[in-house]
C-alpha cells in the first residue's frame, strides 16, 4: 500500500518552477532511496543457466511462452521519480519501482497461486529462491528486495518530499 | 499483467474522467428537463409518446402477420378461407388468452402440413390443449402435430405426452390425436379460466387495444398528412423529424445563451448574500453570531503554490514598473535632445536665410532698382522702376509665405497673405495703368533711403522750377506782362484720355488658394502691360511736345522746352516689343536725349545759371548723377 501524498504533483512543478536546483536534488535523493530495491532485486534473477533450458529462448521456436533473459529480465527493473498518469482510481504515483518484462513478473510471481505446478518446481529445483511478502506484493526479486528494505525506501521518499517542501517555503518566506 | 510496479508514494487527484462524465450527464439532464418544461412536457408525456410508438409497432406487426397467413392459406389452396382463419384465430386469442402473434405461425405450421382448415383448426384445438397442459410451448406442439400428421411420430413422441412407441407405430394419426384429444381435454379451457390465464386474456386485450389504437394512430396520421399512404407519411415524418431536431437544438442553444448571464448573475447574487450575511444579522438582531467579537484567525497556512506564484507576480510587476521608469527618463531624455534638435534647426533656418539665394538675388534686385532710381531721366524709367520694385516685392512677399507654410506658423501666413495682397494691389494698380505718381511714391520711397533725402532741398527746387516754368510759360505763350490767359498749357495727365480702352485689362488673380507659379505669371503679365503702357504714355507725351513745338514756330516763337532733336524718325517700340514685355528693348528703342533749348526772351542768362545752379545742387546731392547739356 502506497502512501499517500497530498500536492506532491503541485510541489514538484513548484519546485520545476521556482528552485530548479531544489527539484534536482529532490530527484537524486528520491533515487538514491529507490536504488538500492532496484540493485538487490536485479541480484534476485537467475542467470541464463540458473533457469529451466526450455524457458530459455532458442532458435526457430514458436513458442508464445514468454522466454527467459537475465540480461533483458534485470534490464527490466528499474524506478521513476516521475508522477505517473492517474490510475483507475484517481491516483497518481509520484516514486515507484517496477519490473516491466514478461518473464521477470513471471520469475517473480509463479507459484503464487499453484505452488505445487511442474514448471514451479522443476524450477525451484534448479534454483532455489524464497519468495517474501504477503498477498499481491509477494515475490521472488522486486517484493522481495521490497520487503527486505523494511521502508526505508518509502520514509525516504517521504523525508525527501518533505525536505523539499520544507526548503521550498523557506525560500519564499520574504 | 506483466507490469509489477511498487508504488512508493502516490497521490489521488481523483477520476478527471468520470467527474467529467456525471458533470456532462447532470447537464444534459438538467438541460433536458428545462427544455421539456420549455415545451410543457413532462415524464408522462414521455411515457404516452412510447406507448404510441409500440402501438404503431404492434399495429405494423400484426398486420403483416395477417398478411403472411393469408399468402400462405393462399399458397396451399386455402386462400378462401384466410377470412375464416383469422376469425377462428382471434376467436381463439380471446377465448383462451394467447395473442394472435403465437396462434398465427402455430395455424400456418398446421395449414401447410395438412392442407385442409378443418383439419388444421382441430389440430390447433389439441396443439392448445397439449400445451396448455404440458407447458410446452406451442410452436414445439404444432410442429410436433404437423410432423406426425406427415407421418413422422418421433417428434410426438419426444413430447412426453404418454403415448408409447408401439402405439405409435401401429395406431393411425387419427387414433393417436382422438387420443391426446381425450388426453388433455379441457386443458387449455380450464387453462384460461385460471388466474394466470384471466391475466393473459388482459394481456392479450391490451395487445389488441395497443394494436387497434396503433392502426388508429397510423390512420390518423395518414389523414392529418393528407397522405394517401404509409410510404408517403413515412417520408413525411422523417421530414418533420429532422425539422423538430434542428428547432431543439436551435431551442437548446437559446436555453443555454439565455442561462449564461443569469447563472453569472444568480451567482454574484449569491456571492453577495454570503458575503453580506453577517452584516445582515448584526443589522436585525445586533451581531448574534458574534461577527464583530470574532478574532482573526491567525494565518497557520505554510507558504503554498499560490504565495509562490503571487511573489512571483509581485517580482514580475516591480520588473515592468523599473522598466516603466527607465523608460519614461529614456522619453523624458529623447525629449530634450528633440528640444536642443528643434533649436538648432531654427538657428540653422536663420543662417539659411542669409544664405537664401532667392533673396540675396531679390535683395540685391532691389538695391540695383534704387541706383537706377537714382538714374532715371524720365518719368517711364521711374515708372519702369516702380514697376519692376513692385514685381520684386511680390516675389519677395511669395519667398516668404512660402517660408511661413514650411515653418507652419499660422500669424506668419496670415501676414505674409496680407503682405502678398497688399503688394499685388499696388502691382494690380500699376496694371491698371492710373499712371500717378503718387500711386507709386510709397514704392519709390522705399528703396530710397530717407535720411540721404533732403526734403527741404528737394521742395525747394521744386518750387524753383514751378518759378521758372512760370516765368518761362509767360515768356513763351506771349501773354500781356500783367498777367493774362496764355496761349497753351503744359498737358497734364487728365488730358491724355481715358488711356486704357475699356475692359482691357488683366483680371487680378485671387491669392487665396492660388498657385505662387499663377500669381509669378500674374505678375509678369501685368508687369509688362504696365511697362508697355508706360512706354506708349512716353511716346504720346513726346509727339505732343513736338506738336506744341511746331504750334509755337507757327506762332513766330521759338520753342521754350522741345524734343528739337527728336524727329518722326525716331523709332518706336514695335508692338512684338510691347507684347513680349521686352521693356529693356523698348526701352532703346525709344531712347532719346532731353535738350533744353530756351529762346532768347527776357533775361536768358540769369535763367541759364538758375537752372545751372539746380543742376549743380542735385548732383552734389546725388540724386542727379550725369548730365549733358547742349545749347
Amino acid at each position: 500500500m502506497p502512501a499517500s501524498v497530498k500536492g506532491g504533483v503541485k510541489l514538484r512543478k513548484a519546485l520545476r518552477a521556482f528552485a530548479p536546483d531544489l527539484a534536482k536534488e529532490t530527484q537524486k535523493e528520491v533515487a538514491g532511496a529507490l536504488k538500492p530495491i532496484t540493485k538487490t532485486a536485479k541480484g534476485y534473477f537467475p542467470d541464463d543457466g540458473q533457469v529451466l533450458s526450455g524457458w530459455l529462448a532458442r532458435e526457430n521456436s514458436q513458442a508464445r511462452f514468454p522466454s527467459y533473459n537475465a540480461r533483458i529480465v534485470k534490464a527490466g527493473v528499474g524506478y521513476k521519480t516521475s508522477p505517473s498518469k492517474p490510475n483507475r482510481r484517481g491516483f497518481r504515483s509520484l516514486a515507484r519501482v517496477f519490473n516491466k518484462t514478461a518473464a521477470g513478473a513471471i520469475y517473480e510471481t509463479m507459484g503464487r497461486k499453484t505452488p505445487s505446478s511442474r514448471f514451479v518446481q522443476n524450477q525451484s529445483s534448479k534454483y532455489g529462491s524464497s519468495m517474501k511478502g504477503a498477498g499481491k506484493m509477494e515475490g521472488r526479486a522486486l517484493f522481495r528486495a521490497y520487503e527486505e528494505n523494511n521502508g526505508k525506501a518509502r520514509d525516504a521518499v517521504l523525508n525527501a518530499i518533505k525536505s523539499a517542501a520544507d526548503k521550498l517555503n523557506a525560500r519564499a518566506k520574504v | 499483467m506483466s507490469n509489477i510496479v511498487i508504488d512508493i508514494a502516490a497521490e489521488f487527484t481523483g477520476n478527471k474522467a468520470f467527474k467529467q462524465a456525471e458533470s456532462a450527464t447532470d447537464k444534459l439532464g438538467k438541460q433536458a428537463k428545462k427544455l421539456a418544461a420549455a415545451f410543457g412536457l413532462g415524464l408522462s408525456a414521455t411515457a404516452v409518446l412510447a406507448y404510441g410508438k409500440a402501438a404503431v409497432k404492434a399495429a405494423v406487426a400484426d398486420e403483416k402477420a395477417q398478411k403472411q397467413l393469408a399468402l400462405a392459406l393462399k399458397n396451399v389452396g386455402l386462400g378462401r378461407d384466410a377470412a375464416a382463419s383469422e376469425a377462428y384465430i382471434q376467436k381463439l386469442q380471446s377465448e383462451f388468452g394467447i395473442v394472435d402473434d403465437l396462434l398465427r405461425p402455430a395455424y400456418q405450421t398446421l395449414a401447410v402440413a395438412t392442407r385442409d382448415s378443418a383439419e388444421s383448426q382441430r389440430l390447433l384445438n389439441l396443439a392448445l390443449d397439449i400445451s396448455a397442459s404440458t407447458g410446452k410451448d406451442l410452436g414445439s406442439v404444432t410442429a410436433a402435430l404437423s410432423k406426425a400428421y406427415l407421418g413422422n411420430n418421433t417428434s410426438l413422441s419426444k413430447l412426453g405426452v404418454g403415448i408409447s412407441k408401439a402405439d405409435l407405430k401401429t395406431k393411425s394419426f387419427l387414433e393417436v390425436t382422438d387420443e391426446l384429444a381425450k388426453t388433455f381435454a379441457g386443458a387449455a379451457t380450464e387453462s384460461a379460466n385460471s388466474l394466470a390465464g384471466q391475466m393473459a386474456k388482459l394481456e392479450v386485450a391490451s395487445a389488441n387495444v395497443q394494436e387497434i389504437l396503433g392502426k388508429g394512430i397510423i390512420d390518423s396520421l395518414i389523414i392529418l398528412s393528407g397522405n394517401t399512404s404509409v410510404d408517403e407519411l413515412a417520408t413525411d415524418m422523417e421530414t418533420a423529424a429532422t425539422n423538430a431536431a434542428a428547432l431543439l437544438a436551435t431551442l437548446s442553444q437559446v436555453v443555454r445563451t439565455l442561462n449564461a448571464p443569469l447563472m453569472a448573475v444568480s451567482g454574484s447574487l449569491a456571492d453577495f448574500i454570503i458575503k453580506t450575511d453577517p452584516f445582515v444579522d448584526f443589522i436585525i438582531e445586533g451581531d448574534p453570531s458574534g461577527f464583530f467579537k470574532k478574532k482573526p484567525k491567525p494565518f497557520t497556512t505554510p507558504m503554498t503554490i499560490s504565495g509562490q506564484v503571487q511573489i512571483k507576480q509581485e517580482k514580475a510587476i516591480a520588473k515592468l514598473i523599473e522598466q516603466q521608469a527607465i523608460s519614461q527618463a529614456k522619453i523624458l531624455k529623447d525629449k530634450k535632445l528633440q528640444a536642443a534638435i528643434d533649436k538648432a534647426n531654427l538657428a540653422l533656418g536663420k543662417g539659411s536665410d542669409v544664405f537664401d539665394m532667392d533673396k540675396i538675388q531679390i535683395a540685391a534686385a532691389l538695391t540695383n532698382q534704387a541706383e537706377q532710381l537714382g538714374k532715371a531721366t524720365s518719368a517711364a524709367q521711374v515708372l519702369q522702376i516702380a514697376n519692376d520694385t513692385a514685381r520684386l516685392n511680390v516675389k519677395r512677399s511669395i519667398l516668404a509665405l512660402e517660408d511661413a507654410i514650411a515653418a507652419k506658423d499660422e500669424a506668419a501666413i496670415i501676414a505674409a497673405t496680407n503682405k502678398l495682397n497688399a503688394d499685388l494691389k499696388v502691382l494690380g494698380a500699376l496694371g491698371m495703368q492710373n499712371v500717378k505718381l503718387q500711386d507709386i511714391k510709397s514704392i519709390l520711397e522705399s528703396l530710397v533711403p530717407k535720411d540721404l533725402i533732403n526734403q527741404e532741398n528737394l521742395d525747394e527746387a521744386l518750387r524753383k522750377i514751378k518759378e521758372m516754368l512760370t516765368l518761362l510759360s509767360g515768356v513763351t505763350s506771349g501773354a500781356p506782362a500783367g498777367g493774362g490767359k496764355a496761349y497753351f498749357k503744359i498737358p497734364k495727365n487728365n488730358d491724355l484720355g481715358p488711356g486704357i480702352p475699356e475692359g482691357d485689362y488683366i483680371k487680378p488673380i485671387d491669392t487665396k488658394g492660388g498657385s505662387i507659379g499663377a500669381i509669378l505669371e500674374y505678375a509678369d503679365a501685368a508687369t509688362g502691360r504696365a511697362n508697355a503702357f508706360a512706354l506708349l504714355l512716353e511716346q504720346q507725351n513726346d509727339y505732343d511736345q513736338l506738336a506744341l513745338d511746331e504750334y509755337i514756330r507757327k506762332l513766330g516763337l521759338s520753342p521754350s522746352s522741345s524734343k528739337s532733336n527728336m524727329s518722326s524718325s525716331v523709332p518706336l517700340a514695335t508692338a512684338g516689343q510691347i507684347q513680349s514685355g521686352n521693356r529693356y528693348a523698348a526701352q532703346a528703342a525709344a531712347q532719346y536725349y532731353i535738350t533744353n533749348n530756351f529762346g532768347v526772351v527776357g533775361d536768358p542768362n540769369s535763367a541759364a545759371e538758375l537752372i545751372d545752379q539746380l543742376l549743380q545742387d542735385a548732383i552734389n546731392r546725388g540724386s542727379l548723377r550725369s548730365l549733358v547739356v547742349s545749347e
